[in-house]
């Protein structure tokens, strides 16, 4: 059986970008650095989508002592998710330039 | 994450979560989100008016998520449970509004004012509704006795809520519908047979059909605990909380279902009462009482509205316990209250559908009575 290709949806792109970009994040201040793009209540899934295929990796922010409450997650982009996203820009260029010819 | 706070932000949201998102999920998609509230509330500090802000982007975001959750898990682990229990619901859901919502007087109007090319389409859906509401629940008895992946199987507590959501939008939507189908009265003071007629048939056919609908339902499963003996789950009231918190919040949801159907049912014996003091032989018309109850038929559409959130709440407390109880033992007080609750809907059914099948014999008898004047 072939297996299926690796897609990249814009949104998951655009998190690939950023987290290359600007080095690891949390998810509040990815959606703030999408200018309206990546939403609050969403931004977790797609970046649940991005672990499961090994894109991008998190870990729990340290808590500081007597702390209560929640830790947030800190995300970065793996070495799978450099090459996949330099690809699909390659690929994105391979097509644009067919495309003019 | 709160340093300042006994119990930070969102830490409600956060149990409720439990109940509903498996535990992958929890760990990273909703405890994030509710780790963003919490922070940016704790980062407001003394700021009201940022910490409220803060709150609101929070608790918009969370419920978003699970608002879409059938929608946006469609690759992740475990939500075919979700997916699943979320369809079922808003099924249910959806059942309640078409049944006894888009048939009803006020819905009518409402439509053909503001969705008028819609309206015969709407309508006609709206047909199939009773057809659709009773074999429903024919189906749900199947699925309890013989479906081996049922998610009612392990949780007679969600059945009893069900029922008494069932009743309770049955009996608000009845309510609503007679109020606006006797609308003239309130606001000309007099009302002919037939408007009268209209009204008490909107109000006792839906009320009729769901009682009956849920004692059959009700006496199915009473039967399935002898039917299916080798799955012990299967009994009435092998139900969940190993946590004494957790089974009284369950037998308090099952109470306040079974307490908010009864007074919805006794509410329209009121009304259906004041329908016979107008429409009784000896002429006294209804001074006070039963006229200045039907007088305030503006409160048709809050009647209905406050109906669906009773039965919307009640069908989410049914969910949270099917999911408790798929992860939870067995727990002796939860065990007995439901096995009263099966008894006590079932009885109160038996009773609201005698008390309501005499009136509205009564009713016809004076409305007959009326017309041969």
């Amino acid at each position: 059986m072939t297996p299926k290709p690796t897609s990249l949806p814009p949104k998951e792109r655009l998190i690939l970008e950023t987290l290359v970009a600007r080095g690891p994040m949390f998810g509040l201040a990815l959606v703030d650095q999408s200018g309206g793009t990546l939403k609050r209540g969403t931004v977790y899934v797609t970046l649940g989508r991005l672990e499961n295929k090994g894109l991008v990796a998190s870990e729990q922010e340290p808590l500081h002592p007597g702390a209560i409450g929640l830790p947030r997650r800190i995300y970065r982009v793996t070495g799978l998710g450099e090459r996949v996203l330099k690809a699909w820009a390659t690929l994105t260029q391979e097509l644009a330039l067919a495309e003019q010819l | 994450m709160s340093a300042n706070s006994s119990r930070p932000a969102g830490s409600w949201l956060r149990r409720f979560a439990a109940l509903v998102f498996d535990a992958d999920t929890l760990a990273r998609v909703v405890d994030p989100t509710l780790a963003d509230l919490q922070h940016e509330v704790d980062d407001a500090g003394d700021d009201a008016a940022a910490g409220r802000a803060a709150r609101l982007r929070g608790y918009f975001a969370f419920w978003k998520l699970v608002v879409l959750s059938p929608f946006v898990f469609a690759d992740w682990p475990g939500r075919r449970q979700l997916a699943h229990s979320l369809t079922h619901i808003g099924v249910i859901v959806v059942l309640l509004v078409v049944t006894f919502g888009a048939k009803s007087e006020w819905m009518m109007r409402w439509l053909g004012e503001f969705f008028p090319r819609f309206e015969p389409r709407i309508i006609s859906i709206a047909d199939l509704g009773p057809y659709v509401w009773m074999l429903t629940p024919i189906a749900v008895a199947v699925l309890v006795l013989f479906g081996r992946r049922s998610p009612f199987r392990t949780a007679p507590v969600a059945i009893v809520m069900i029922c008494g959501a069932t009743v309770a939008a049955a009996a608000s939507y009845g309510a609503a519908g007679f109020i606006a189908a006797f609308d003239r009265i309130g606001r000309t003071g007099s009302a002919g047979p037939g408007d009268t007629i209209s009204a008490v048939d909107a109000l006792v056919i839906p009320n009729l059909l769901a009682l009956g609908i849920t004692a059959a339902m009700l006496m199915l499963i009473v039967v399935s605990q002898w039917r299916i003996r080798n799955v012990p789950a299967t009994s009435i009231g092998i139900d969940p909380g190993r946590s004494g918190a957790a089974a009284i919040v369950l037998v308090m949801s099952m109470t306040v279902s079974l307490i908010a159907a009864n007074r919805w049912l006794l509410l329209n014996e009121g009304l259906i009462e004041a329908t016979l003091e107008i429409t009784s032989p000896s002429g006294a018309t209804a001074a006070g009482g039963g006229r200045a109850f039907m007088a305030s038929s503006e409160i048709a559409i809050p009647l209905m509205l406050l109906g669906l959130v009773i039965s919307v709440t009640m069908l989410a407390a049914a969910f949270a316990a099917w999911r408790t109880s798929r992860v939870r033992r067995p727990n002796q007080f939860v065990i007995w209250s439901t096995r009263l609750a099966v008894v006590a809907l079932l009885v109160g059914c038996i009773w609201h559908a005698n008390v309501m099948s005499s009136q509205w014999q009564t009713f016809r008898t004076q409305t007959n009575a009326m017309l041969a004047r």
